[in-house]
C-alpha cells in the first residue's frame, strides 16, 4: 500500500470513529508544483490528502488557530515535528489534543526547484509522532552551492555584511508575510503592531525594516527550526534563510541543540547553565 | 473620444518624450518579477510578467506621505505640491482599485486633498492584459482585462500595433497627433473583450461575490458610503485586534487635517497648526486591546 493510500485509510479512521476533530495534510498538487494545506472534518475530505510533501507552508502553523476545537491530527515532516515540539515545549499546544501522523521528506519542490530550506535539511524525518506512515529518508546531501554562499557571507567583514544586509532589506514591503508564515511567531500583539505605545514606524524604508527583521531574528534565535516557510513567502524574494541559518548555527554552536529535536530540553535561549560560554561578560 | 493606432515605435518614442518632460513610472525588471520605477528610456519597461508584485496604489494614496514641516521657529511649512506624473503599464484591474480609492476619498464634503491632488497630477496609461495570471479574479468582480474604469488611457496590443482607446481628456491629448484607427482594429480589440467576457461566463466567477468583498458591492449598489475611517469610533474591547489576524496596512485616518472630531489624544496639540506630520505616524487604534487567542477569532475567519 503506497503512503497517500494508506494517510487516507489513517485520516477515514480516525475521522470516523470521532478520535480527532479535524486531520491537516496536503491536497493533491496545483499546478505549480506545489500542494495546498488541506483541512479534512469529514471522512469524505480526508480521500483527497496526499502523502506529497511538496507543501510550501509549515502545518504547525495551523494547529495554533484550531487548538480549543478538540483533538486534530496532523501530518508532520521533520520541519513541522520539529515546530510542534517548540510550541509544546512553550505551552502553546497540549500533546493530548495532537495525533501526529509522520512522514519523511524528500524536501520542498517549488517551481522544479528544491527549497533552499530543504537543500541544507539536517532532519527530514519527524522526531515525535504517534504513528509513522511509510519509511524514515535520509538526509539529503547538503547542497554545496548554500555551503559555499554561506562561508562566503561568514569570512566577509563586518562592515561588508552590514552592506548587503541593508541592500537586501532595503526591498523588504513589511507586508509581514514571513511573521504570519511562522509557526513560532504567536505573539497576540507582534511588537510591530502594537500602537500604546508604538515601537517601530509603519513605513518601510531601510532603518524601520531593519529593526523590524533585527528584532524577528532575536526573538527567533534557538526557536528556528529552518522550516523556510518565510523564505518561500516573501513576495520580493528576501533570502531570510540565509539569516535565520547564520542565528541557528550560532546558537547550536555555542549553546548547543537545534531547536524542536528534544522535547525534554527547553529551548537554548530559555536556560542559563554555569557552564555557558560567556567571555563577552567582562 | 477618437481611438487612435500606434505602432511599437511610436509608442516608444512617446515614452522617451514623456520621461523628458514629466516623472514616467514603468514596471521594470526586478528579482522575483516586475516593480514600479522611474524610467528615463522607454527599453527600461518590462510588460512580460501579468503584474507588479506591488500595487500601482501608491502613486496616488502613497504609505507614507508628508503632509507638514516645521521650521527651526517652529512654524508649519507647507510641502511641496506632487509632481506632475505618468503611470505607463498600469493593469486594468489596478487602475480600477485606484478609481475605487479615488471615489472613496473625494466624496462630497469628506474630500482628502491629498489623494484628489494627486491622482489630478497623475495620468494613468494602462496595457490591456493579453493572459491572465492564475490567481487572477477581475472578471469575478465585475472587471475586464480590457476595462478602462480609472485610466487616462487603454492600450490593447494588436499584433505589431497598438490601439489606444483614451478614457479622459488627459488621456485623448497624448495621443491627438497619432492616426485615427481604423474599422478593423476597432473590431479586432472588440473580439478580444468577447472573447474575455465569455471566459467570463464560462465558470471565472465565483459562486458568491457578495461575501467576497462587500465593499465592492456597496460601491457598485449606489448605496451610500461608509463614513471615512477618522470618524468612527475606536473598536469595541471585545472585538479582535484586527492586526493580529491580517497584515496591518490599512491605516486610520485619525489625526489628518480636517478631521478634528477623531484626532487622537496621544499626538501632541500645537495650537493653530495640524497635528498630523505624516500618515505613517497616526496609528490604529484597536491594537492594544485585549489578548489575541483563538477563540477571539470570528468564526468567518477560522479555518
Amino acid at each position: 500500500m503506497d503512503q497517500s493510500e494508506k494517510l487516507r485509510q489513517r485520516a477515514r479512521e480516525l475521522l470516523e470513529k470521532k478520535e480527532v476533530v479535524m486531520v491537516i495534510g496536503f491536497g493533491p498538487p496545483s499546478g505549480s508544483g506545489l500542494s495546498p494545506v488541506l483541512f479534512a472534518t469529514t471522512p469524505e475530505q480526508a480521500e483527497n490528502l496526499t502523502a506529497t510533501a511538496s507543501c510550501a507552508q509549515n502545518l504547525a502553523n495551523y494547529l495554533l488557530k484550531v487548538r480549543d476545537r478538540g483533538k486534530v491530527a496532523v501530518v508532520a515532516r521533520g520541519c513541522d515535528a520539529r515546530s510542534i515540539t517548540v510550541l509544546l515545549q512553550e505551552n502553546q499546544l497540549r500533546r493530548e489534543n495532537l495525533y501526529i501522523l509522520g512522514i519523511g521528506c524528500e524536501g520542498i519542490v517549488e517551481n522544479g526547484r528544491k527549497s533552499v530550506a530543504c537543500a541544507v535539511c539536517r532532519h527530514p524525518n519527524p522526531g515525535i509522532y504517534d504513528e509513522m506512515l511509510g519509511e524514515p529518508v535520509s538526509a539529503p546531501e547538503p547542497d554545496p552551492e548554500v555551503l559555499k554562499a554561506d562561508t562566503e557571507w561568514e569570512q566577509l567583514s563586518p562592515d561588508e555584511r552590514w552592506e548587503r544586509l541593508s541592500a537586501e532589506l532595503d526591498r523588504c514591503i513589511r507586508c509581514y508575510a514571513c511573521r504570519q508564515v511562522c509557526p513560532n511567531c504567536y505573539c497576540p500583539v507582534c511588537f510591530v503592531d502594537a500602537s500604546m505605545p508604538q515601537l517601530l514606524g509603519r513605513t518601510h524604508n531601510l532603518s524601520d525594516n531593519m529593526v523590524y527583521h533585527i528584532i524577528r531574528a532575536l526573538h527567533m534565535a534557538g526557536r528556528c527550526v529552518e522550516c523556510g516557510a518565510c523564505h518561500r513567502a516573501c513576495p520580493v524574494g528576501i533570502d531570510l534563510m540565509r539569516f535565520n541559518r547564520r542565528v541557528a548555527k550560532t546558537v547550536r554552536e555555542r549553546f548547543g541543540g537545534d531547536a524542536g529535536t528534544n522535547l525534554n530540553e527547553p529551548p537554548a535561549l530559555t536556560v542559563f547553565k554555569p557552564d555557558d560560554p560567556q567571555e563577552f561578560i567582562r | 473620444m477618437k481611438q487612435r493606432l500606434l505602432t511599437r515605435k511610436q509608442l516608444n518614442e512617446l515614452l522617451d518624450k514623456l520621461a523628458q518632460e514629466v516623472c514616467l513610472y514603468a514596471p521594470v525588471r526586478d528579482r522575483t518579477g516586475t516593480s514600479w520605477a522611474k524610467i528615463s528610456r522607454a527599453d527600461e519597461v518590462c510588460l512580460e510578467e501579468v503584474n507588479t508584485v506591488e500595487p500601482a496604489k501608491g502613486f496616488v494614496f502613497p504609505r507614507c506621505e508628508v503632509l507638514v514641516r516645521f521650521d527651526p521657529q517652529g512654524n508649519p511649512v507647507e510641502p511641496e505640491p506632487p509632481p506632475e506624473q505618468v503611470v505607463f503599464g498600469i493593469r486594468p484591474c489596478d487602475a480600477r482599485g485606484i478609481a475605487f480609492l479615488v471615489k472613496f476619498y473625494t466624496q462630497e464634503g469628506r474630500t482628502d486633498p491629498y489623494v484628489k491632488a494627486r491622482r489630478e497630477k497623475t495620468t494613468l496609461i494602462g496595457v490591456a492584459c493579453s493572459r491572465t495570471a492564475p490567481t487572477c479574479f477581475c472578471l469575478a468582480l465585475g472587471g475586464s482585462p480590457q476595462g478602462s474604469e480609472g485610466l487616462d488611457l487603454l492600450l490593447v496590443e494588436l499584433g505589431e500595433e497598438l490601439l489606444a482607446e483614451p478614457v479622459t481628456e488627459k488621456g485623448e491629448r497624448l495621443v491627438a497627433d497619432l492616426p485615427e484607427a481604423e474599422e478593423k482594429h476597432l473590431t479586432a480589440a472588440a473580439e478580444q473583450r468577447k472573447r474575455w467576457r465569455l471566459r467570463s461566463a464560462s465558470g471565472l466567477t465565483p459562486r458568491n461575490s457578495k461575501s467576497f468583498c462587500p465593499i465592492f458591492m456597496m460601491l457598485r449598489s449606489g448605496r451610500p458610503l461608509p463614513s471615512p475611517v477618522s470618524t468612527v469610533a475606536p473598536a469595541p474591547s471585545s472585538a479582535p485586534p484586527a492586526t493580529a489576524l491580517m497584515s496591518p496596512m490599512r491605516r486610520s485616518g485619525a489625526g489628518r487635517s480636517g478631521a478634528g472630531s477623531g484626532t487622537p489624544a496621544s499626538l501632541p496639540s500645537i495650537p493653530g497648526t495640524p497635528r498630523a506630520i505624516t500618515r505613517a505616524m497616526t496609528r490604529p487604534q484597536d491594537t492594544a486591546t485585549g489578548l489575541w487567542t483563538s477563540s477571539t477569532i470570528p468564526s468567518s475567519r477560522r479555518v
